[in-house]
């Protein structure tokens, strides 16, 4: 089964000399269960791929069906609701809650969800990322490795389909590195889809596809 | 109940810019709340010193010839003295401090003096009982004018002879610069014996109520159908001062809780506009979980609505404690009437978080509005 089919996606942003083109009619399909890496020069349009995927930026031209959706053919209260459930993502800032505890930063998607607030979940998910002492505290008492591995763990938390990560250890040391790349790779062994936008040579170790993006075009598909 | 611990947490995260809010909020009520309570304190001060400038109505018999009677200072007619009656056991009337008044030029000691009668005043049936603002005068007493005063042997409790009469001096009155000062007061049925008008009166004074709506033409009409056979004459100077008076002093209150509320709104909105900027990561981010403009708007409204309501809450008190301390040293005539003003406590409650949040409602729509994947994009 596809996971992700984009067809022809085209995002064009104007500006004072013309249009820019983010993305240039993109064609991409990734299986359920493929660890996809996207590469790219700064300005490639990697992150707006991947935002474009998430349902964060609207398309110019072109369509976007993540687990046989057309996310953009549907409302914005509905594609919000739709990447609650659906898809996890990562980003190489972290952006936690500053102001709430490790445990509710990770619970906090769940809240979207209907029933109740899985805090139990939350804690076991943290527990097996090596957080369990640092529940109470707050992002800004954690190091950095610990505040990617709460958004990591916050991401899970809702067993998304897919996982989206944009350059997820731009801001650790290798070890680390290493350990976040594991943490997604546990969830592709678990059936997840994987896709990656990072330059971390680390990658290649999990990664099944890379695909490359230059000016806004998917320029070269090559296997993992 | 996640939005309200996200809020808790975050107003928690970020007491400062919360508090400068709650401390605009507090302040604006505080104003508000102090100046209803001065307000009204000062509204019924101002009342009881209008008041003491004297009855602003007068009912005449009809026919009185208006230019005689300000000649004379009374009119030469006459009317039963049963109106007094009738016309204070009327409801819904807009007049009140009914009294009755029989006056005459006589001879005296060998002056001319004004003998004036003075029925007790009566009040209108359906009006809170007050104190009376007129001279109440016993029978067998009488009020002697500054000027007749002033002849030998007029002493409190000594007696005169008022034309047959003998009356005790109760009390010889101070200068007032007017016909006063030539008048013998006495009770309206001793006047009516001296002159032999027994039941009969010849002015009725009385006081218009300067309520809304109160027109002097619907209470011309009201009495004209009460007493037919009278003239009712308006005393515009005194009406006219107690009017613009009160006028001034409920405009006053009001321009400065408009001018409190405005500053106290933008600064509202300037914090919220600015909590704004600071989360914008932190929308973003909610966004990009799946929180949608209903969640977001309610982070921020919800602050403001917390804000408003506690600060209603302790501005209320705030407010009332400083007008209870300061106020019955402002009022020396209505000082005991400084109270609470807890009818408009529940309304306070209400209006100021709604002022709150309509403040924060455009930076809670900037907040919406934001693009999140600009947002995380930014790095």
């Amino acid at each position: 089964m596809t996971v992700i089919h984009l067809h022809n996606l085209t995002k064009r942003y104007r500006g004072r000399r013309g249009d820019i083109i983010a993305l240039g009619d993109v064609n991409l399909c990734v299986p359920e269960g493929e660890f996809l890496t996207i590469r790219g020069p700064s300005g490639s349009g990697k992150s707006t791929l991947l935002l474009t995927i998430a349902g964060m930026i609207h398309p110019t031209d072109g369509k976007t069906v993540v687990n046989s959706t057309d996310i953009y053919a549907v409302s914005g209260r509905q594609r919000a609701r739709f990447r609650a459930e659906n898809i996890g993502f990562v980003f190489q800032m972290f952006h936690l809650v500053p102001y709430l505890s490790v445990l509710d930063n990770v619970a906090l998607p769940t809240v979207l969800l209907p029933g109740r607030i899985r805090s139990h979940e939350a804690r076991e998910l943290l527990a097996s990322f090596g957080m369990s002492e640092r529940l109470t505290h707050k992002p800004a008492e954690l190091s950095t490795g610990e505040r990617q591995r709460t958004a990591v763990a916050r991401a899970l938390v809702n067993h998304p389909r897919l996982l989206l990560a944009d350059e997820p250890t731009g801001n650790l040391d290798p070890d680390n590195s290493a350990q976040i790349f594991e943490y997604l790779a546990d969830f592709h062994h678990q059936g997840g889809t994987v896709v990656v936008v990072t330059h971390d040579p680390l990658v290649e170790r999990y990664a099944q596809r890379t695909v490359s993006l230059a000016a806004g075009r998917l320029i070269s598909k090559e296997a993992g | 109940m996640w939005s309200l611990r996200l809020l808790l947490r975050e107003i928690g995260h970020r007491f400062p810019g919360f508090f400068l809010g709650l401390l605009a909020v507090v302040a604006a009520v505080a104003l508000y709340v102090g100046l209803e309570t001065m307000g009204r304190a000062s509204y019924r001060e101002t009342k009881r010193l209008m008041r003491n400038l004297g009855f602003n109505l007068l009912i005449v018999p009809e026919g009185t010839d208006m230019a005689d009677f300000w000649t004379a200072d009374f009119a030469s007619g006459d009317m039963p003295e049963q109106y007094v009656r009738r016309l204070a056991e009327t409801p819904g009337m807009l007049a009140d401090h009914y009294v009755a008044t029989l006056q005459k030029k006589v001879l005296w000691e060998g002056r001319e003096v004004l003998l004036t009668g003075i029925l007790p005043e009566r009040s209108a049936i359906d009006a809170r009982k007050k104190a009376p603002m007129g001279y109440s005068i016993a029978r067998g007493e009488c009020y002697v004018g500054y000027a007749i005063a002033k002849s030998p042997g007029i002493e409190p409790g000594k007696t005169i002879n008022v034309l047959g009469k003998d009356l005790t001096v109760a009390r010889r009155l101070l200068e007032d610069g007017s016909k006063q000062d030539i008048r013998i007061y006495a009770h309206l049925h001793d006047v009516q014996d001296i002159l032999d008008m027994k039941g009969r009166i010849n002015a009725i004074e009385a006081l218009h109520c300067l309520c809304a709506g109160a027109s002097l033409p619907d209470l011309k009409q009201q009495i004209a159908k009460v007493l037919p056979g009278t003239h009712v004459t308006e005393l515009r100077d005194i009406a006219a001062a107690r009017s613009e008076t009160r006028k001034m002093v409920e405009q006053h209150v009001e321009l400065i809780v408009a001018v409190v509320l405005v500053v106290c709104a933008a600064w509202i909105a300037f914090l919220a506009l600015l909590n704004v900027r600071e989360r914008r990561q932190e929308i973003g981010i909610l966004r990009a979980l799946g929180f949608g403009s209903g969640h977001i708007a309610a982070l921020f409204l919800g602050r403001a609505i917390l804000m408003g309501l506690l600060g209603a809450l302790a501005g209320f008190f705030v407010g009332t404690a400083v007008a209870m301390h300061y106020g019955p040293d402002m009022f020396k005539l209505t000082f005991s009437a400084v109270r609470p003003p807890y009818d408009i406590f529940i309304p306070t409650l209400l209006v100021a978080p709604l002022i709150a949040a309509l403040a924060a409602m455009l930076p809670a729509v900037i907040a919406i509005s934001q693009d999140p994947a600009v947002v995380l994009r930014e790095e």
